[in-house]
């Protein structure tokens, strides 16, 4: 296994890298003027020239390319080209209204996705599974925006049942999250329910599941017990790639809700060619991903003996 | 199921300040602010989080019409020597900064005039990488030399920019005389120089915050205004409450002291804008303002009552006000209206260099093919007026009858913009070197359905004089990068006054000003540029008004601008807010508002019944099912 691990953590430095390039390249071909942000409508061209000096954008590509990897190594983006503030500061002060909402959004919605599946397999072909998969598909088929603007506006706005725009740090946030959380579930929950209803039926047609049945165990031992587990291989990794992005959060309903999190700061920060914070913000989805998906490796050969990790 | 019981313990409390106490406005802000640090002060989110913590030597009147400025810190307007460019301030005795733990003993200590020479030096310090520099540029005797001396000397050295080395030397211009008294000498004749000390940029703070806070002071202002902050965070809101040592000031009493009176004034009593005359500001407990980026929920937010008073979004403006006239509903709930002309103009900017547009019958044509009628209409509601001078009305030297390139209605002149193509070598809009339709590329700033609304109109008035068009969309950064660089041609952008005088728009077409400066039409016209520095050295007057005037009626026959529209700005306002004359030209007057709390209170909790029989249906689906399946199981 530490074979493995290292030979996984060596395949991602090149990925690592790769991003970092591409991310520093879209920003010089498309990013705009970082210093017409940072010094206003009418800046002085001496004070300009300075602070582009500053800044390092006379540098070369490769050097300002050296210069982020050396960011990367020393996990030090410096500070925003738009209001100065350190740029471990400003993700320190989002991450935890963005998993306030993303954590609980995201563990409700996959328990419910995945009953919501079994039980639809279960019932293949009857009207619950028809209504469901209908459901479902409908729901993908809605923008996320119509889903946040309708409920913002029915649930908070007509019927006064959850406050329209807001956040408190602590306990407090449990209060103006349950909202954002309920629509992100809805939003999630008819793609993960057609993905792994597809999974599901598929373990359901094979020999075990009839051997199963032969010999006279319950369709609920069958389902949670041997479908479940052969069918966690899929869920497992879908599950387990999701995760990066719940620290980026939902730009839309962290902007919509008033949610100071991750992913409405990575908008501002791209809107404001903020290049410091969006270097690390995408370095750090990067690294997430690249982590989860050797995380998920790690969990098929848990749940699946037959997979070794040599 | 298990979502249920979250649903009931949760739902059915929209109230988004639980706890809260005291008479508290509520604001809803539609832009983040990005420091309230003074030399940092430019943007709308920044100018108005800091706008009631700080104070500066002016401010103006929160009632008088046309604006007019009065003493802040100042204790009276400043007398002028008679070289013409000599300020000499008294400065108001008693006044402390706000007690923060930058002072020694925490409590704030006595503003003096050394306080302000350290400010304006500060605002100019070559580390400070200020944007409000442009302010003093080449204005105060001095400043300027000893700024290049110290950037000279630091070049290429990394300095701490709270450190802020060479602040001990002296400059000419700017002197303490005694505690209470401060001078500036100008270099020349500025007429705008008063009113430059009324905006943001030149508000007064304690050195020691700076020496404490360094860089964060930009979320830890300190200054002598009336409110403090208690909470900040700058992507979700600000927390004020009152400055309990804030300096003696009131609310004007134009009924019973005569002095205190402007034009005008019988109508703001009469509008009940003045319930608090007399009474000590601020009048408020605190406030708190929420940024709230989005148009549906600043617009609910108000409807709700949960703020205090909004200019509601575009998309909301037939709701609010159909027809121009507030909705029933309005007005069954006691809202109330105020518009507003915005001091600014929105304009089509063409690069003058660019090949093309560098032909001056082209940007008639151009101007001529546009159907602002329509877009008045269509794309801003009705809420805007025709721009038939880049000065907007109301300002000194807006004249409305001469717009040679603008039909008198605001419509299209297809004909005439044909006509004035053809004059430009390009019949039919085609170029006869090629053959082909003339090509233009629309800079957009940003990708929102408005702008693609804007960029599409622009497309369609273009097509029908022959011009195709392509449309590129830019964030603004982008956009000001390649109006830097001279590279585009034609944009849609706005102009908010800095201050009510005309100069503040004029500059921008000023030739010693074009790109990479802030005139990014590039327009280079030697009698523009000629009358300008002549209106520099003019006091307010006819004269200077009449140079104001030829220099729009230049604008209008070359046409580096085409000016399209005035916003108009529709406020609303709930009937328990008090004393509020809204403007965009300062934000300090929030400390002259006031709030009935127990009206709010009221009236909040009535508009906000929750409504239960969804979640009683929704329950009752839940259980039938759970009934439905342990039965079948």
């Amino acid at each position: 296994m530490t074979r493995f691990l290292i030979r996984r953590v060596a395949y991602s430095i090149p990925v690592l890298l790769g991003v970092a390039l591409i991310t520093l390249w879209l920003f010089h071909v498309a990013g705009g003027d970082p210093v017409a942000v940072k010094l206003g409508k009418n800046p002085d061209p001496a004070e300009v020239e300075a602070l582009r000096q500053q800044l390092g954008l006379h540098d070369g590509f490769f050097w300002q390319y050296l210069s982020f990897l050396k960011q990367l190594v020393t996990l030090d983006f410096g500070v925003s080209w738009a209001d100065n503030t350190p740029v471990r500061e400003i993700f320190l002060r989002g991450v935890g209204p963005t998993l306030t909402v993303s954590l609980p959004a995201f563990t409700l919605g996959s328990l419910v996705a995945i009953a919501l599946s079994l039980l639809v397999a279960m019932k293949r072909g009857t009207l619950v599974d028809r209504v469901t998969t209908a459901g479902a598909i409908a729901g993908i088929s809605v923008s996320s925006l119509i889903y946040i603007l309708v409920g913002q506006w029915l649930l908070a706005d007509q019927w006064k049942l959850f406050p329209i725009w807001g956040y408190e740090y602590g306990p407090g946030a449990a209060y103006f999250v349950a909202l954002p959380v309920l629509i992100w579930i809805v939003l999630s929950v008819g793609t993960d329910v057609r993905y792994f209803r597809t999974v599901t039926l598929e373990e359901i047609g094979k020999d075990y599941v009839r051997t199963a049945r032969a010999k006279g165990l319950s369709e609920t031992r069958i389902l949670f017990v041997h479908v479940l587990r052969n069918s966690a291989i899929p869920i497992i990794t879908r599950l387990t790639i999701a995760i990066p992005f719940l620290f980026t959060g939902s730009f839309l309903l962290e902007i919509f809700f008033g949610i100071p999190g991750l992913g409405s700061t990575l908008y501002t920060a791209i809107t404001n060619s903020d290049l410091p914070v969006v270097k690390a913000f995408t370095m750090l989805g990067a690294v997430l991903y690249v982590f989860f998906n050797i995380v998920a490796d790690l969990l098929y050969a848990l749940v699946d003996p037959r997979i070794g990790l040599e | 199921m298990r979502i249920l019981p979250l649903l009931l313990l949760l739902g059915c409390n929209p109230d988004p300040y639980p706890g809260e106490q005291g008479d508290i406005l509520h604001i809803s802000l539609r832009q983040l602010p990005k420091s309230m640090d003074p030399p940092q002060i430019e943007d709308e989110g920044s100018g108005k989080v800091s706008a009631n913590v700080y104070d500066g030597l002016l401010q103006y009147h929160p009632f008088a019409r046309p604006y007019q400025l009065e003493p802040a810190l100042a204790e009276a307007m400043p007398e002028m020597a008679e070289d013409g460019v000599t300020y000499t301030f008294r400065i108001k005795r008693g006044v402390r900064f706000h007690d923060d733990p930058c002072f020694p003993d925490g409590r704030g200590r006595e503003l003096t005039a050394h306080d302000f020479v350290w400010a304006y030096k500060r605002l100019a310090h070559p580390t400070v990488n200020s944007r409000g520099w442009w302010l003093f540029d080449g204005r105060i005797e001095g400043l300027d030399a000893w700024r290049d001396g110290l950037r000279d000397e630091l070049k290429g050295q990394n300095v701490d920019p709270a450190a802020l080395p060479g602040m001990d030397r002296e400059v000419g211009g700017l002197k303490a005389l005694d505690d209470h008294t401060l001078q500036i000498r100008l270099t020349g004749p500025y007429p705008q120089f008063l009113w430059t000390l009324a905006m943001g940029y030149a508000s007064v703070y304690p050195h020691e915050a700076i020496e404490h806070y360094g860089a964060e002071y930009r979320n830890h202002p300190v200054g002598t205004g009336p409110f403090r902050i208690t909470e900040y965070n700058p992507v979700y809101r600000a927390v004020f409450e009152r400055n309990p040592t804030y300096r003696e000031d009131h609310v004007p009493d134009p009924e019973n002291v005569p002095s205190e009176r402007w034009t005008g004034w019988e109508q703001d009593v009469a509008d009940g804008l003045l319930v608090n005359a007399g009474e000590a500001v601020p009048l408020l407990d605190g406030m708190e303002m929420r940024f709230i980026l989005e148009d549906q929920p600043r617009w609910l937010y108000f409807k709700n009552g949960y703020t205090d008073f909004l200019n509601p979004p575009k998309d909301n403006i037939a709701e609010a006000i159909p027809g121009g006239e507030l909705s029933d509903e309005m007005k069954s709930r006691g809202i109330r209206i105020q518009r507003w002309t915005e001091l600014g103009t929105v304009y089509a900017c063409m690069n003058t260099e660019d090949p093309l547009l560098s032909n001056v019958d082209v940007r008639r044509a151009i101007a001529l093919a546009y159907d602002h009628a329509w877009t008045i209409e269509n794309l801003y509601g009705d809420q805007a007026i025709l721009a038939k001078s880049l000065i907007p009305p109301g300002i000194a030297g807006f004249d409305g009858d001469y717009h040679p390139f603008q039909a008198e209605d605001g419509h299209a002149d297809v004909e005439r913009a044909k006509e004035y193509l053809a004059k430009a070598g390009y019949p039919d809009g085609i170029d006869p070197k090629t053959g082909q339709r003339l090509h233009l590329t629309f800079e957009n700033s940003g990708s929102g359905l408005t702008q693609r609304q804007f960029a599409d109109r622009f497309t369609d008035e273009m097509r029908r004089i022959g011009i195709d068009v392509d449309s590129v969309t830019n964030t603004f950064p982008q956009l000001t990068d390649k109006m830097r660089k001279k590279k585009f041609q034609i944009t849609s952008l706005a102009w908010g006054f800095d201050y009510p005088d005309a100069q503040n728009i004029l500059q921008l077409l000023y030739g010693p000003n074009k790109a990479p400066g802030v005139g990014s039409a590039s327009f280079d016209n030697p009698e523009f540029d000629a009358l300008y520095e002549e209106a520099a050295k003019l006091p307010d007057g006819p004269v200077r008004t009449a140079l104001y005037e030829e220099m729009a009626h230049i604008v209008a026959d070359q046409v580096p601008w085409v000016t399209r529209v005035h916003r108009i700005r529709p406020n609303l306002q709930q009937p328990w807010l008090q004393g509020y004359k809204y403007t965009e030209v300062s934000d300090q007057y929030w400390r002259y508002v006031g709030v009935d709390d127990a009206e709010r209170d009221r009236l909040v909790a009535e508009w906000n019944q929750p409504t239960r029989w969804p979640l009683v249906l929704f329950g009752v689906v839940c259980m039938g099912v759970i009934a439905i399946s342990v039965r079948r199981s």
